[in-house]
C-alpha cells in the first residue's frame, strides 16, 4: 500500500480549475518532485497536502487515513517555504525548538534535539543567531532543521532553493539529497527548475495546466517524454515534422531528405523528437546549415537551419574539429535516440 | 604592489558608502534639529532664568523653577494625571486598534479600502467638529451614549462623561485610533504571509500563533503608534473640571510651563 496517496484530487477557485484529476501514490522514503511552469498547480497541490487549502474533489490519504479530515496543525508534516518563513523575533535555536514546544517535549530533550538538528544542517554554533543576521543559505538550513526536528511523516519543500544563487543552490541540492537519504523521510519537492527535479528526485511528476503530464524517474521523463510538453520542458529538444508511409513495404519514416525504416504502430504525420546532445554531424541525414556556433567551455552549441526547421546541436568539446558558421552539414542520430509521437510538430 | 594600489580606491569607496546614509538623512535631520532640538534646548535654558509679573524674564542662573516643580504637589498631580491619561488612552487604543488592524489586514481588496477610509475618517474632520460630535454624544444626562446605555438597561443612572477623565480617555482614544491602526497595519504588512502557515504546520493553534508569532512582530508598530499618540499631546493636562481653580494658580506658573501652553 502506498504511504501517501492522492486520489483524483481537484481544486477549483470559482470557475477556474487549478488542479484536476491528480492521482499519485508515494512510497515510504521516496523523494518526489512536482515539476512544472508557474501556474501549473504544483504549489496548490502541495498546499492541499499541507492542509492550507481544501481539495474541491478527491481524497488525500496518509497510511490509509484520510488526511483532509485532520487540521493542518495536527497533520505532523514538515514544511519548508519558499520565503523560509522563519520567525524573525526568535533565534535559530528558538525557531527550531518551536515545533517541539508545541508538542510539549521536555526542555532537556528539546535542547538536545535542537542541537542535533542544527548540527545536521551544518549550523552547529549558530544557535543564538537571529535570522536577519544570517545569509540566505543559512536561513534555508534553519528552515530545514525546523521542519525536520519534529520528525515529520512527510517533508514538503515549496521551491526551497529558488532564492539562492546558482553555486549555493547546487551545494544545497547535494546536501538536501544526503540528508533525505540519511533520515529517510518521505519528501515532496515543488520546483520549476528541471535540473533541481532531476538531480534530487526518485520520481518526477511533470505538471501542466493543473494536470499530470507524466510520472516517472528522471531518466524516464528525460529519455522517453510522454508528451510534447514534457520533452520541451525537460531540457532542450528538437522537434521535426515527419511522415510515416505504410503504403509501400517496408514502411518508412521520412523527414525531408532523411529517411529510416518506420517503427511499428503509427502512421501519417508524426513528430520526431531528438535531444540536441544526441545529434551528430555525418555524411547522410537531415541537411542543415550552421547559423551560429557558440563555445561554452566543455561543449559547443550549434544553432542550425535544417530543411525541417531550426535545430540545436550540442557537441562535447572532445578536441575534434567542429564545423564553422555557414557550413552545410548533415544531422544524424541513432534510431534509439529519437522518440516518435503521433501528430505534426507544433 | 598592485594589490596596495587596489586597496586605496576600495577603501575610499567604502568610506563613501559609509557616509551616504548620513548625507541622505541630513536634510530631515537638520529640520529635526532646527524645529525640535534647538527650541527644546532654549526652553531648558529658559527654565534656569527668573521671571516676575512686572520685571519679565531675567537672564540669571537660578534653580528656583526646578525646585518648585520638584516640591509643589500641584505639578506632581499634573504630571501624574498626564501620564495616567496617556497610559489609559494608549492601552485602550492598543486593545481596540491592534485587533482592528489584524481584521483589516485579512479583509479582501475592496472592503479593505472602504474600512481604511472609515478608520481614517476622524483625521479628515476638523477638530472642532469632532469635539462637538463627542459633546453631543456625551453631553449632560441626555447625551446619546447615556440614553442608549439606559435604554439597553446596562446602567440605571447616567454616567457623567463630560469634563471627566473617562470622557477624555474615550475621546482621545478615538482621535488616536487611526495612528494605532495604521502603524500596526504597516507592521502586519511586513509580516511574511507564510509565517502563520509555518507556525500552524509546526502544531500551533490560532491563539498561540497570535500570541507567540504575530504579536511580538507587531509590537514595534504598537510602540511607534504610542509615541505618535503622545507626540500629539505634549501639553501637561490640568484638572479638567476645576479649570477655574487651575486658572487662579496659573499666575504662579514658571516660564517653562506657561511657554508650553502658549
Amino acid at each position: 500500500m502506498a504511504y501517501l496517496e492522492l486520489d483524483r484530487v481537484a481544486k477549483q477557485f470559482g470557475a477556474m480549475t487549478v488542479v484536476d484529476g491528480f492521482s499519485l501514490a508515494v512510497g515510504k522514503g521516496e523523494f518526489i518532485s512536482f515539476l512544472g511552469p508557474s501556474g501549473c498547480g504544483k504549489t496548490t497541490t502541495l498546499q492541499m497536502i499541507a492542509g492550507f487549502l481544501d481539495p474541491t474533489r478527491g481524497a488525500i490519504r496518509l497510511e490509509g487515513k484520510d488526511l483532509t479530515a485532520i487540521h493542518p496543525a495536527k497533520r505532523g508534516l514538515g514544511i519548508v517555504f519558499q520565503s523560509y518563513a522563519l520567525f524573525p523575533h526568535m533565534t535559530a535555536a528558538e525557531n527550531v525548538a518551536f515545533g517541539l514546544e508545541m508538542r510539549n517535549v521536555p526542555r532537556s530533550e528539546r535542547a538536545e534535539r535542537v542541537r542535533t538538528a542544527l548540527a545536521m544542517v551544518g549550523l552547529a554554533g549558530y544557535e543564538d543567531r537571529h535570522p536577519r543576521r544570517m545569509s540566505g543559505g543559512q536561513q534555508q538550513r534553519v528552515a530545514l532543521a525546523r521542519a525536520l526536528v519534529i520528525k515529520p511523516s512527510v517533508l514538503l519543500l515549496d521551491e526551497p532553493l529558488s532564492n539562492l544563487d546558482a553555486k549555493l543552490r547546487e551545494e544545497m541540492q547535494i546536501e538536501l539529497r544526503q540528508i533525505q537519504r540519511t533520515i529517510g523521510t518521505t519528501t515532496i519537492l515543488v520546483t520549476h527548475d528541471q535540473n533541481e527535479a532531476m538531480s534530487l528526485s526518485d520520481r518526477i511528476v511533470v505538471m501542466s495546466q493543473g494536470r499530470i503530464e507524466q510520472i516517472g524517474t528522471p531518466q524516464e521523463t528525460y529519455e522517453r517524454p510522454a508528451s510534447a510538453f514534457v520533452s520541451q520542458f525537460l531540457g532542450k529538444t528538437n522537434d521535426f515534422a515527419a511522415t510515416i508511409d505504410r503504403t509501400s513495404a517496408p514502411a518508412r519514416l521520412t523527414a525531408g531528405s532523411w529517411s529510416v525504416p518506420a517503427p511499428a504502430g503509427l502512421s501519417g504525420p508524426v513528430t520526431v523528437s531528438v535531444r540536441p546532445e544526441r545529434i551528430g554531424f555525418g555524411d547522410v541525414g537531415l541537411s542543415a546549415k550552421i547559423v551560429t556556433r557558440i563555445f561554452q567551455g566543455n561543449h559547443w552549441l550549434f544553432q542550425c537551419d535544417s530543411e525541417c526547421g531550426p535545430a540545436i546541436v550540442i557537441r562535447q568539446n572532445d578536441g575534434q574539429a567542429q564545423p564553422s558558421e555557414g557550413e552545410a552539414v548533415r544531422l544524424v542520430w541513432r534510431p534509439e535516440d529519437m522518440s516518435v509521437r503521433a501528430g505534426a510538430a507544433a | 604592489m598592485s594589490a596596495v594600489a587596489d586597496t586605496a580606491p576600495q577603501a575610499a569607496a567604502k568610506e563613501r558608502g559609509a557616509r551616504a546614509p548620513w548625507a541622505m538623512t541630513a536634510p530631515a535631520l537638520m529640520l529635526f534639529v532646527g524645529v525640535l532640538l534647538i527650541p527644546l534646548a532654549m526652553t531648558v535654558l529658559l527654565s534656569f532664568h527668573d521671571w516676575g509679573q512686572y520685571k519679565g524674564i531675567e537672564p540669571v542662573f537660578i534653580l528656583k523653577n526646578w525646585h518648585e516643580i520638584a516640591t509643589d504637589p500641584y505639578y506632581a498631580e499634573m504630571f501624574w494625571r498626564t501620564f495616567r491619561i496617556a497610559i489609559l488612552t494608549t492601552l485602550l487604543t492598543a486593545v481596540l486598534g491592534a485587533p482592528e488592524a489584524y481584521i483589516l489586514n485579512r479583509m479582501s481588496g475592496r472592503w479593505k479600502s472602504f474600512f481604511l477610509l472609515v478608520i481614517l475618517g476622524p483625521l479628515l474632520i476638523s477638530v472642532v467638529a469632532r469635539t462637538l460630535g463627542w459633546a453631543l454624544l456625551f453631553g449632560g444626562n441626555n447625551g446619546l451614549v447615556n440614553k442608549l446605555l439606559m435604554s439597553l438597561g446596562v446602567i440605571r443612572a447616567p454616567i457623567p462623561f463630560m469634563f471627566t477623565e473617562t470622557g477624555m480617555v474615550v475621546a482621545l482614544a478615538h482621535v488616536m485610533m487611526p495612528f494605532m491602526v495604521l502603524s500596526v497595519w504597516a507592521a502586519l504588512q511586513r509580516l511574511d504571509p507564510q509565517i502563520e502557515n509555518a507556525a500552524m504546520s509546526l502544531g500551533a493553534g490560532p491563539v498561540t500563533i497570535v500570541r507567540r508569532i504575530v504579536m511580538p512582530q507587531i509590537m514595534p508598530g504598537c510602540c511607534r503608534a504610542r509615541s505618535s499618540c503622545s507626540r500629539c499631546r505634549p501639553a501637561p493636562l490640568p484638572r479638567p473640571r476645576s479649570s477655574a481653580a487651575a486658572g487662579s494658580r496659573s499666575r504662579r506658573r514658571s516660564p517653562m510651563t506657561s511657554s508650553s501652553t502658549r
